[in-house]
């Protein structure tokens, strides 16, 4: 650590992770988030664009059909959807394509040999599958032009699968409000947001240990913010103490404010409230 | 009867004896003798041992009083070799004079090939004392003269150096009587003097001498009465004693060099720290914000050894690596080996820094309060008996303000140091004995408010808390056995503890008692060689325990929604590395000065033995021959060169495993090196030198690694480094001191050359792991830089250093794809690894510092002004969360830094 560190300084402003200015996926979630082979997984996508979304298209795949990075997907595939030619479905279902939102309600189904090979132990604790998430916007003329993002959900035998959390408000200086309020703030005014949920949604599992025992956990959510206006003391926080402060633009303001909560098991819900900053 | 010794009046080469004795034996090296100009002293004899003569009977029975003018030699062992009197006092006086000076013991003159044979005049005095006078006064001749016997004394005192409280000595002391007419005399050596028979009534006392304030005084005598003055004279430049640099010793380290500590505390930017100027050396790259780091020649920090007083030390700066643990006062000088050192050195690739504290006896006591924006400091250097004593403390208080800067935010950080030396040394005429106990400790807090998340990460939040403390104690003897046989030893103790405590799932404890054991004996067994023998022995018992928010195999197979567990690590064994080594010293040349060659060796071996296991970890040594060579080709210019190989064992974490060996061997450096020196008068000198470096065995990652009981490391790295070093150095010899330095160089490293790319497990273009030579992260192409120092009457003084660098490699992302499950962007290199470098850095540093004199103490202050030019100066590349932007951490903005030390002598 560097104690002039404290006195040196960027060059420049960098945009903030909860900054909303650009394409971006911020959720996307399958349900179930914890399946058995044979289950058949939907996903839905968060997705944020300043101008409109042609499709979200899906793709999943075990772990041998996928790099670290999710699956693995000719780019021709994708670029063929967006020139709006006839897709080679063949290759596309070979591909792993799940479906392509919003015409394809994207599903997949958990091959039955997924974890063919595997230890009960080890089928206990399951194995990730992957996802890729691919946002087309309608101007994209370019592969670079789509926002691409990766997921995993896992796939095991475990008597205590996981479950998607449910975030059921948010709470403006202790005041809930629900997706379809809107929140009148005055700008420059500092507020104190908390997502609101059933702590039933904060689930307890079992683990088998490295010593063969099996023990129990808790889960430890956090939530992420993102906004388009005004800043946030700080992008993440943890459960319990999941409040964060933010403090509305100096300017009028139209738009919303967004929570993804991720309860780090491959489980994920998003909330949002509409706000009007006025003078 | 009282013998006075009056002064020691000068000292110079004794060249003409030399020729003699050449005459004797060889009539061609006495033409080289003639010819060769004798070197300037650095360090003049100093008697050790005076001798009283007894008062001839006659003198005394005459009452006669004398001085006799000796021509003295001096050996390079000290002794007295040759005495001749220059002015009589008559024979009698002679004779006891010249006996007793035969048994004078005098410190060795030194200049810059070491000690040196003298000449100097010596005024030996007979003085009967005044029970002897008095006694006389019976006699029927001194009652003649007892009617001359002067006047008394009645008026005398001290003249002193105002600030320092020196004895002034052989200064001229001046009595203006009201009626024009003057009385002179001069100091003593113990700055007294006197006047007799001073006419009653008001009368000017006065003292001038060059480059000393006059001054006078007016003094009023009284019948009968003594009155005693003390006299203050104000040096007018007390800078000019501390400008004395120390002339380049030639040594078997071929590229040592060496810097007075009164120079280099004058440098802008170093916080008035003696270490931090090699920094502006030749060789020494330039640290990222200024912190510190030691790269030096293109070497990982890591890789450089730092040693103070030839013990090593595991750290050389404090927190942030501003100030280093050695508090300046207590340093002479800062020996800076950027290669081709000789064995006396090992166990490592990089360069070597040797922080050489103080030895010489302090002829006063000084007490000195040191106080700037980050610590304060005190220290005392003085003369309790025989011995000269040095004790030094030093805390920061950076933690006690910035709270101020951070309390808003709920952010805290805390850094803290305190360091402590005490030092205890005698010399004899034979020797000196040392013992130096030394240490510090950095403690680190850095905390955050409670409800505010460090990232998304569980076992990331809490508070951050580090402390890391050594300390060292140390014995050193040296003797001279015989005029060609002297030998050192020197024992140490120490103890270093490391404590890292990331706030979540990751902390590091760590306990390391050490001991070293250095032994050195010197022959020389002809004027044409000299052979010197020695072990530097290194034991320690390391005891740590590592806490994990996860497994290896977590980490090996790497996803972030399976479990983790935390695991422990504890590891407690031996380690020792029993090196050993020998040197030669070799002249082959009629002119024993004009070639020497310096063959060595050194056996360096690695022993890592830990308890819960049957067989060492490591055992395994490795051979450094080194040859490092001078040739003068006339007297004030020098080639040199040097090539060997230097080793360097696994870093503990890296010996160490759960079961069974490690196998690794030791990091080598084949390592070749010419320059060429050249004196172009007394003030201006240059050293230019070529180097090239190649590395093999280095230690990397083990990319085959997938569990706890997988080697994590292996020797398949290899590197290469080359370039040119160039310094111009004007010598402090008048008001001015400077030097530019220049290093050219390109450093480069190649983790896996033998490995095809596709068989690495986490090949990734743009990583170190892709398989192909790749920049090093401190390769800095271009150093330059400057530094001018002038010192003004008055003790003002105004130092500047410029510096210009290359920016250092980075490798370019662009925009990342988004993991959704851990709310981060994965970032793709657009390039190779480290395969686009920063803006260059430009800066400009100025201080003025002044030294304020009174009386009894002094008062120096300075201001520092840290990148004057307010250049930008990206340090780092740093991106927005999804890598579409980047920008640069720039590096320290405009400083103004400020800082005293008072020092009182008494």
């Amino acid at each position: 650590m560097n104690i002039f560190l404290l006195l040196s300084c960027t060059q420049d402003e960098l945009s903030q992770n909860w900054q909303l200015d650009r394409t971006r996926i911020l959720g996307a979630q399958a349900e179930p988030p914890e399946a058995k082979p044979g289950d058949i997984v939907q996903f839905r996508s968060l997705v944020f664009s300043p101008d409109s979304i042609e499709s979200v298209v899906w793709f999943a795949c075990l772990p041998d059909g996928a790099t670290s990075f999710g699956c693995t997907i000719d780019p021709s595939l994708l670029e063929g959807l967006q020139e709006g030619d006839s897709p080679d479905i063949t290759a596309l279902i070979d591909a792993g394509f799940a479906g392509a939102e919003p015409a394809f309600s994207p599903t997949w189904t958990v091959p039955e040999d997924a974890l063919n090979g595997l230890s009960d132990a080890q089928k206990n604790d399951g194995l990730s599958a992957f996802v890729t998430v691919s946002a087309i916007p309608a101007d994209a003329t370019e592969e670079s032009d789509f926002e691409v993002a990766y997921k995993r959900f896992p796939i095991s035998t475990s008597d205590t699968p996981n479950h998607n959390p449910i975030i059921d408000q948010i709470s403006i200086n202790d005041i809930p409000y629900s997706s379809q309020e809107v929140f009148i703030a005055t700008a420059g005014e500092t507020y104190t947001l908390n997502p609101i949920f059933d702590e039933i949604h904060v689930e307890t599992y079992s683990f088998l240990n490295r010593e063969g025992d099996l023990e129990d956990r808790i889960e430890e959510p956090y939530f992420s913010w993102f906004t388009e206006g005004g800043a946030f003391d700080q992008p993440i926080s943890l459960y319990p103490s999941s409040s964060v402060e933010w403090t509305a633009p100096p300017n009028p303001y139209s738009g919303r404010i967004i929570t993804i909560m991720r309860d780090r098991r491959g489980g994920m819900a998003w909330s949002w409230i509409q706000v009007e900053v006025q003078l | 009867m009282i013998i006075f010794l009056l002064s020691l009046l000068y000292a110079q080469e004794p060249t003409s004896v030399d020729t003699e004795t050449e005459q004797e034996t060889d009539a061609a090296e006495e033409l080289d003798a003639d010819q060769e100009e004798p070197l300037p002293l650095v360090k003049n004899p100093e008697l050790l041992e005076y001798v009283q003569a007894p008062y001839p009977p006659q003198a005394q029975e005459e009452k006669r009083e004398g001085t006799v003018l000796l021509l003295i030699e001096i050996d390079e062992a000290g002794d007295v070799s040759y005495v001749e009197v220059l002015e009589s006092a008559g024979q009698d006086l002679d004779q006891a004079a010249v006996e007793a000076t035969w048994n004078f013991v005098f410190s060795p003159a030194e200049d810059a090939n070491g000690p040196t044979p003298v000449q100097i005049e010596f005024a030996y005095g007979f003085v009967l004392d005044t029970k002897t006078k008095e006694g006389a006064v019976e006699d029927e001749k001194a009652k003649e003269e007892i009617e001359q016997v002067p006047l008394p004394v009645n008026l005398a005192g001290l003249l002193l150096e105002m600030g320092t409280r020196k004895p002034l000595v052989d200064f001229p002391v001046i009595v203006e009587l009201s009626d024009g007419t003057t009385l002179e005399t001069e100091t003593n050596e113990e700055g007294a003097y006197a006047f007799r028979g001073v006419p009653v009534g008001q009368v000017t006392l006065k003292s001038q001498y060059p480059e000393y304030v006059p001054t006078q005084k007016l003094v009023e005598i009284i019948e009968n009465e003594r009155t005693d003055v003390r006299l203050w004279l104000k040096n007018r430049n007390y800078r000019e004693d501390e400008l004395v640099g120390l002339y380049r010793k030639p040594s078997a380290d071929i590229s040592r060099r060496t810097l007075s500590v009164e120079e280099i505390r004058r440098v802008p930017g170093t916080f008035g720290d003696a270490v931090r100027v090699i920094q502006t050396l030749p060789g020494a790259a330039r640290s990222p914000l200024g912190s510190g780091l030691l790269v030096i020649r293109g070497s990982n920090p890591e890789d450089s050894a730092v040693y103070v007083d030839g013990i090593r030390i595991p750290i050389i700066y404090h927190l942030g690596g501003y100030v280093s643990v050695i508090n300046s006062d207590l340093i002479q000088g800062v020996d800076y080996l950027p290669g081709s050192y000789s064995v006396r050195y090992g166990r490592s690739l990089g360069g070597v820094v040797d922080v050489k504290t103080k030895t010489d006896i302090p002829e006063q006591n000084r007490f000195s309060w040191n106080t700037d924006i980050l610590d304060t400091g005190v220290s005392f250097t003085g003369k309790v008996g025989d011995y000269g004593v040095a004790l030094a403390a030093r805390r920061s208080y950076v933690d006690l303000f910035i709270p101020y800067f951070t309390q808003d935010t709920g952010f805290t950080i805390k850094p803290r140091w305190y360091d402590y030396q005490a030092k205890l040394w005698k010399k004899t005429k034979d020797g000196t004995f040392s013992a130096f106990i030394f240490g510090f400790e950095d403690v680190l807090n850095a905390s955050t408010p409670g409800d505010v998340a460090q990232g998304s990460d569980p076992d990331a939040q809490g508070d951050l808390g580090s402390i890391y403390r050594s300390h060292r104690a140390y014995l050193m003897w040296t003797k001279n056995i015989s005029k060609n046989w002297s030998v050192l030893f020197q024992p140490s103790i120490g103890l270093d503890d490391v404590i890292f405590d990331a706030g979540g799932g990751f902390k590091v404890d760590q306990r390391q008692p050490i001991v070293e054991i250095r032994a050195e004996s010197t022959w020389k067994l002809h004027d044409s060689f000299t052979l010197t023998a020695g072990a530097d022995y290194i034991i320690g018992e390391y005891d740590f325990t590592v806490d994990l928010p996860f497994s290896f195999d977590y980490a090996a197979n790497y996803d972030p929604l399976a479990e983790r567990e935390p695991l422990q690590l504890k590891g407690n064994g031996l380690g020792t590395g029993p090196d050993m080594y020998i040197n030669a010293e070799v002249r082959p040349l009629s002119d024993r000065n004009r070639w020497i060659l310096y063959p060595g060796v050194r056996v360096t071996f690695a022993d890592l033995v830990d308890y819960n296991q049957d067989q060492p970890l490591v055992r395994t040594y490795d051979i450094d021959p080194r040859l490092n060579t001078r040739f003068s080709i006339s007297s004030n210019s020098m080639l040199k060169g040097g090539i060997g190989v230097y080793t360097q064992p696994p870093q503990p974490f890296e010996m160490w495993r759960r079961e069974g060996t490690t196998e690794l061997a030791f990091e080598r450096a084949y390592s070749a090196e010419i320059g060429w020196e050249h004196q172009f008068s007394d003030a201006l000198r240059t050293d230019i030198s070529f180097f090239g470096k190649s590395l093999t065995n280095l230690i990397v990652d083990n990319p085959e690694a997938q569990t706890s009981s997988d080697l994590f490391f292996i020797n398949e790295g290899i590197g290469r480094v080359y370039g040119m070093e160039l310094i111009i150095r004007k010598e402090p010899v008048d008001q001015w001191f400077g030097w530019i330095s220049y290093t050219l160089s390109r450093s480069e490293r190649n983790d896996y050359p033998t490995r095809n790319i596709e068989e690495t497990a986490d090949s990734i273009p743009g990583s170190p792991s892709s398989g192909s030579w790749y920049l090093y992260d401190i390769d800095q192409t271009h150093i330059l830089v400057a530094v001018a120092g002038y010192s003004f009457p008055d003790d003002f003084g105004i130092s500047g250093k410029i510096q210009y660098v290359t920016g250092n490699p980075y490798t370019p992302y662009e925009q990342g794809i988004y993991d959704i499950d851990q709310d981060f962007y994965f970032s793709f290199p657009t390039g190779e690894y480290n395969s686009q470098r920063l803006p260059e850095f430009i800066s400009i540093d100025i201080r003025a510092d002044k030294l304020f004199t009174f009386e009894q103490w002094q008062l120096e202050t300075y201001i520092d002004l840290l990148n004057v030019i307010r250049g930008t100066n990206p340090e780092f590349t740093i991106y927005n969360y999804d890598y579409t932007q980047q920008s640069y951490i720039s590096g320290l903005p405009f400083i103004p830094s400020f800082g005293f030390e008072a020092e009182v002598f008494f």
